[in-house]
């Protein structure tokens, strides 16, 4: 090795590293679950090889791309609009010619027995009430369940995975002892889905659902499940899992799985997810002469859906995790989202937080049926790509974007989405933001004292006096100078005074982990 | 060896004429054959071969899915190599959004060693450093160096665009170099 440049040492150790890390052979638990995945898992029926079906496609695609077509000519010079200058506008519009993956065509009846328009909806599309019996919607609903005293069923709403199409295995838990097959959740989705992307992102902290044989129209999206907690099966789980067996969600029925108001196509909700999560937000910072670490943010810890006026579709969220975007609405078809954006006002009837510092130009970027408003040349383009792709096609590259500027003021942002993932139960996204580790115990308090409602005061430069010592070190080591912000939330609805009122501070990190920002809760 | 995978692949594709449980059989024959050598590169790419047999699971619950897809039965690893590849970059992608920042990774054991010129320092050094890379660049990084894949390959293999697969590369071995750096700094030192 003498002989060696320094590149080619470094290229060995990694190749030794990989191979001693590679000198295994899979288990023959993991061969027996591979063999037993055809008999276990359905081929879904939009893959089969039925050349009827295909042609049945091709038609409506031919269409589709014809109409396409007929639209892109017509907004030939208008491809980017900015909402803050103008009212009715065009968007930018995909000249990507593959249908997605069409919503399922089969009518399904909406809670009531009237007409889709007459529900009564929790903001985002779920219906409130199913054969006039009280639907509740994500954390509520595992509150519920775990404030049950038998088996007794009620329903529960939000957008959920059956499991067959999430990253979710026998290993996502280690209880250490073995329980009954009801319980083995498998990949069961998890409780807390009150917003679309919490379906696929929330850990298992809020605990997990177990199927029993139920299933959704293509393993994701809006439903209304009817289930029960305290099995009497639990009874059959070990002292350590016991508790962990009553409190899961067990399904007896699924009872509604979306309507006309939520149906969308070719990109239906669960699907426009899944492509702006491709997104990659990415920097390389330097550490240490010409060294550099690559670091990425994680954006959308929380769809938070809107209730924004017709012509607003009804599938309408409040992006968060970077202020470069604003809102993402799927629209139940492609006329739809173009009839709508010369009738609606796209500058102010479906406000987003006027609050947050944003890095550039407003614009609308429509691919399809979807409409994002996004910040910033860079952001629309990237956007576009994204949405333009297969979600979940193999191989798909992944749209690039820096960082904002480190100029940007993000102190207001960030505490914004920490308090928006914690009042949607998404305590683990929460809980990144060190110092502010809300425990699942202490939501649940809040949840009970309706506390979890906020409004944030105006921003504050603290005086060193205001900050306690522990504090004072972490900042001195961490904070980039002149970024410190203080914040007092309060949650005018609590019932509990103690609850009340909360302090903050936010700053940018030197060296950035995960998030560029960090948000600190002082002790009440 | 040439000889038995054509007779695969012409029992594969007569049998995908034929109903679902032909192409189980197909699914299962194809899997099994090439297990090892995928569980493997889930292992190099996630550095935990717990979490690696999790993410091959999956993988081969999506291919199943996806079956129809699969043109050319020839490419049937390649086109695995996709899908699993893409499980691996969800799950260190989640890795990342769900872990504690302070919560130390496990599957990092630096056993194995064979070449007596190499600390363990180093290897620690430049296991840890792969641990810091993005998914993406770990990706990179790894069909690289273990699976022997030149940038084009890379590219054809990921989905990327060649340039991005290049800058990925880069920047990856750049965080590789400084780590070595600094335990060749400190190995000078003492």
């Amino acid at each position: 090795m003498s002989g060696e440049t320094n590149d080619e040492r470094l290229r060995n150790v990694a190749r030794q590293h990989l191979a001693s890390m590679t000198d295994i052979e899979p288990s023959a638990e993991l061969r027996a679950r591979i063999e037993a995945i055809p008999s276990t898992h359905p081929m879904p029926d939009h893959g089969g090889r039925d050349d009827s079906r295909r042609l049945r496609f091709v038609v409506p695609a031919i269409a589709g791309i014809a109409v396409a077509i007929a639209i892109c000519a017509l907004l030939v010079g208008a491809l980017v609009v900015r909402p803050s200058v103008v009212g009715p506008s065009v968007s930018r519009t995909s000249t990507a010619s593959a249908l997605g993956p069409s919503a399922s065509p089969t009518p399904v009846p909406s809670p009531s027995g009237g007409s889709a328009q007459s529900v009564d909806r929790y903001p985002g599309g779920i219906p409130k009430t199913y054969g006039g019996e009280r639907v509740y919607l994500g954390f509520g609903a595992f509150i519920h369940g775990q404030q049950m005293a038998d088996a007794t069923p009620f329903l529960a709403g939000g957008w959920f995975g059956d499991g067959s199409r999430e990253v979710c295995t026998g290993g996502a838990i280690q209880l250490g002892s073995p329980i009954p097959a009801t319980f083995q959740h498998g990949c069961g989705s998890v409780i807390g889905a009150d917003s679309p992307w919490a379906a696929y992102s929330l850990p298992a902290s809020l605990g997990w659902i177990a199927w029993d044989g139920h299933s959704l129209p293509g393993g994701r999206g809006p439903a209304v499940i009817r289930v029960h907690t305290h099995d009497p099966r639990s009874a059959e789980c070990s002292a350590a899992t016991v508790s962990y067996c009553r409190e899961m969600f067990i399904v007896d029925e699924v009872v509604w799985t979306g309507d006309s108001a939520t149906e969308a196509s070719p990109i239906g909700v669960t699907e426009a997810v899944a492509r702006l999560d491709r997104l990659n937000i990415e920097e390389s910072l330097p550490i240490g002469g010409t060294a550099t670490l690559a670091v990425q943010r994680h954006i959308f810890p929380t769809f938070r859906p809107q209730t924004c006026a017709a012509p607003w579709p009804v599938a309408t969220f409040d992006l968060q995790g970077d202020p470069r975007f604003g809102l993402l609405a799927v629209f139940p078809t492609q006329t739809a989202r173009v009839e709508a954006e010369g009738t609606i006002a796209l500058d102010g009837s479906c406000p987003v937080d006027s609050r947050i510092v944003r890095p550039g130009a407003a614009k609308w970027v429509g691919v399809q049926n979807v409409l994002v408003l996004a910040y910033g040349d860079d952001t629309a383009d990237a956007v576009e790509a994204v949405m333009a792709s297969q979600g979940d096609a193999v191989g798909v590259d992944t749209p690039q974007l820096d960082f904002p500027p480190s100029s940007l003021d993000e102190s207001y942002a960030f505490l914004t989405y920490y308090l928006a993932a914690r009042a949607a139960g998404n305590i683990d996204t929460a809980s990144r933001y060190a110092g502010s580790s809300s425990s699942l115990d202490e939501v649940e308090g809040r949840y009970a004292a309706n506390a979890l409602t906020y409004v944030i005061g105006p921003a504050t430069v603290p005086e060193q006096s205001q900050l306690p010592f522990s504090v004072l070190g972490s900042l001195q080591s961490e904070a980039l100078p002149g970024t410190l912000r203080m914040f007092e939330v309060t949650h005018p609805d609590s019932t509990d005074t103690a609850l009340r009122d909360e302090t903050f501070i936010c700053y940018e990190l030197k060296n950035p982990q995960i998030d560029s920002w960090i948000v600190v809760r002082l002790a009440p | 060896m040439i000889q038995g995978t054509r007779q695969l692949e012409g029992f594969v594709r007569m049998n995908q004429e034929r109903g679902s449980a032909a192409r189980a059989d197909a699914f299962g024959r194809l899997t099994s054959a090439r297990l090892a050598s995928l569980y493997r590169l889930a292992a190099a790419i996630l550095g935990d071969p717990v979490e690696a047999e999790d993410v091959t699971h999956d993988a081969a619950v999506r291919a199943w899915q996806r079956w129809d897809s699969l043109r050319d039965v020839g490419r049937f690893e390649a086109w695995f190599q996709r899908i699993l590849i893409n499980e691996c970059r969800d799950r260190l992608r989640q890795r990342h959004k769900v872990v504690d920042v302070a919560q130390p990774r496990t599957g990092l054991a630096v056993s194995g060693l064979s070449d007596p010129g190499t600390s363990v320092a180093e290897r620690l050094a430049i296991a840890e450093a792969l641990e810091m890379l993005t998914p993406e660049q770990r990706i990179v990084i790894v069909l690289h160096f273990y699976l022997d894949l030149d940038a084009e390959e890379i590219a054809a293999r990921t989905g990327l665009r060649l340039g991005t697969v290049k800058s990925r590369f880069h920047y990856a071995l750049q965080a590789l170099r400084a780590a070595a750096d600094a335990v060749a700094r400190a190995e000078g030192a003492t």
